[in-house]
């Protein structure tokens, strides 16, 4: 079976304790749901979760999504927020997951990525260390969403033209993202066929691009 | 582990789980009861704390675990919700929808042909894939058969159009007609008739030489056919000022014919997709190369000018003599991905010799079956998890 795998970087510092790390579990849970109503993402859409604060941790190893089971996120009172670090686990968890086509095996689709974050990464120097070895990995799509109002939109647009800012980082806001990402996920499944670009559907209302 | 999450299910699939108690944090367990399990179609054993069943109805269970502790004297139930998500069957999450009525270029959602005027036997069949159903879109995949008794040729083609080009039915539909159209003339008209005296030079001194002048009759007749399908793909784009791109499609030729007590077999390839010579228990000649990319999905068409470049052109044509053999086969990708899952496995004898034993239970491959066409299609519906193309077949036997 060809895989799709869709890679999530969550923010799971301090200052996203309460309500909106209770809207990120239930905008996981809402996508997941979602996605396994469809049957092209059903059939191939793997999942992996990477949180990260002061730690980094692949708390959903690649997973399909017929088998998989959300696991419980938990958030510290305090502190920093590496974004870096987190990124330089999914450039390794991609070299050893994705699969390429050879001769001996069918390659995956090409992944996505989404990051979502209501800071700035406090590690900024392994952050920008790490920005071209994640362009260098061959993503379909790298979607970045900024919550709330302390999140600096142009550190994000380093890694990706696709910056999603929401305004609020409140559960309302956080939802949307999610079904954005369900949408995102879904259409990218469907348009690679001929090795085109992923085309992510128009932005739901709350969810304002950075261009 | 606080929450209590039992493995996901799948619908009208067999579950078993023998519930560890310990894993989540109840070791001391004593009288219990599920409530909930038999609404969705399960069963609980105390016994062997084994839950059970074939769930029939999909999306989150909603079910309650009612005990008390093994120690102590409590009169009141203790209940915890259990997490519990049965899978939908996607075959019931792959609706069926029409495409537009108004909507260019109509082709049928399945296509199958039988011929058997010839010594063999040509049958083939082509199917929507049950994701462009679930689309409201139309096959993209088309095939083209003909034997022709006055020259004793078989020319056989099968095409792949692009998933993300808007017209690729109508680029598939063009490029195989145009090949049998096109070959049917060459055949008759004498264009191949050179090629008996090269096969008798090449079966007597088989070298360079020899191998290059069958090489170039095949390059002048089976390529000039291919140049053709191009050049009716790119008319009808200029036609309704469309782009040629909107017609991407790959396109696999196949011409055939008996010389003597030999079988010779040319092909030409570009995409996707396989053509190959299958005899039992032996390895397949596989008469060409697939095109594909680092990632899934990705692959060459014709519509791309690289393709007629002479040399790489060149390369795209093989041929084979073979003293007799089972069945020639032609197939789109939504076959070769489905059934032979890498590009190494289609040239395994162990693969192909499953394949038509496959295809055996459904379909009689003998000449006096004048049903075979419509059992292939029938054959087509095997299911394989993540492959959800159109799906074309065209095999002489």
């Amino acid at each position: 079976m060809r895989r799709l795998p869709v890679y999530l970087l969550l923010d799971t510092s301090g200052s996203m304790k309460g309500e909106p790390i209770e809207a990120v579990k239930n905008g996981l849970e809402s996508l997941v749901g979602f996605l396994r109503q469809d049957p092209f993402a059903l059939e191939s859409v793997h999942l992996s979760i990477i949180t990260f604060d002061r730690e980094v941790h692949n708390i959903l190893p690649l997973k399909d999504l017929e088998s998989l089971i959300l696991p419980e996120i938990v958030t510290p009172d305090s502190g920093p927020t590496h974004l870096g670090q987190a990124l330089e686990l999914l450039c390794e968890l991609v070299d050893k997951e994705v699969l390429k086509s050879t001769p001996d095996q069918k390659g995956d689709w090409m992944p996505l990525l989404f990051i979502m974050t209501d800071g700035k990464p406090s590690d900024l120097q392994k952050y920008r260390e790490m920005i071209p070895e994640v362009k260098s990995r061959h993503f379909g799509e790298i979607v970045a969403c900024a919550a709330g109002p302390k999140v600096d939109d142009q550190l994000l647009k380093e890694l990706t033209h696709i910056v999603v800012h929401l305004d609020t980082a409140d559960s309302s806001t956080i939802k949307s993202f999610f079904k954005w990402v369900s949408a995102s996920v879904s259409t990218g499944n469907r348009s690679m066929g001929a090795g085109g670009d992923v085309v992510l559907p128009p932005p739901p209302p709350q969810v304002n691009m950075v261009i | 582990m606080d929450r209590i999450v039992f493995p996901n299910a799948k619908e009208k699939e067999a579950y078993t789980y023998i519930v560890e108690w310990g894993k989540f944090a109840l070791s001391n367990i004593g009288e219990h009861y599920f409530e909930g399990l038999e609404a969705i179609g399960l069963t609980y054993d105390p016994a062997t704390n084994a839950v059970q069943g074939v769930p029939t109805k999909p999306g989150d269970a909603d079910i309650t675990l009612c005990y008390k502790p093994s120690e102590g004297d409590m009169e009141q139930l203790i209940t915890k919700t259990i997490h519990l998500f049965v899978n939908f069957d996607p075959r019931s999450l792959w609706t069926e929808h029409e495409p537009p009525a108004d909507a260019p270029y109509y082709k049928p959602h399945t296509e199958v042909k039988l011929d058997d005027s010839g010594a063999k036997t040509i049958v083939a069949a082509s199917k929507r894939g049950r994701s462009h159903a679930k689309e409201a879109k139309f096959r993209d995949d088309d095939f083209e058969a003909a034997y022709r008794a006055d020259t004793g040729w078989y020319v056989i083609t099968v095409a792949d159009g692009a998933g993300s080009a808007r017209f690729s039915r109508e680029g598939s539909r063009i490029a195989t007609n145009t090949v049998i159209e096109h070959l049917s003339l060459a055949a008759t008209s004498g264009d191949l008739n050179e090629l008996e005296a090269q096969i008798t030079q090449f079966q007597a001194t088989p070298d360079d030489i020899t191998r290059k002048a069958i090489g170039d009759t095949l390059y002048n007749t089976v390529g000039k056919a291919v140049f053709q399908a191009y050049k009716n793909i790119e008319k009808e784009a200029g036609d309704k000022q469309n782009v040629v791109k909107d017609y991407a499609t790959t396109l696999l030729v196949s011409v055939c014919r008996q010389y003597g007590d030999k079988w010779f077999i040319g092909a030409f390839w570009v995409g996707d997709g396989g053509v190959g010579i299958y005899k039992k228990g032996e390895a397949p000649k596989i008469l060409g190369e697939t095109d594909s990319g680092e990632y899934s999905g990705q692959t060459r068409f014709l519509t791309m000018r690289e393709i007629f470049e002479p040399t790489s052109f060149y390369k795209r044509i093989r041929f084979e003599l073979v003293d007799d053999f089972d069945a020639l086969v032609l197939m789109t990708d939504g076959i070769t991905d489905a059934w032979f899952h890498t590009d190494a496995n289609l040239f395994k004898a162990e693969k192909w010799d499953e394949l038509f034993q496959e295809i055996g239970k459904e379909v009689t491959l003998t000449k006096d079956n004048k049903e075979a066409h419509h059992q292939l299609l029938q054959w087509l519906d095997f299911w394989v998890k993540g492959e959800y193309d159109d799906r074309t077949i065209a095999i002489l036997f």
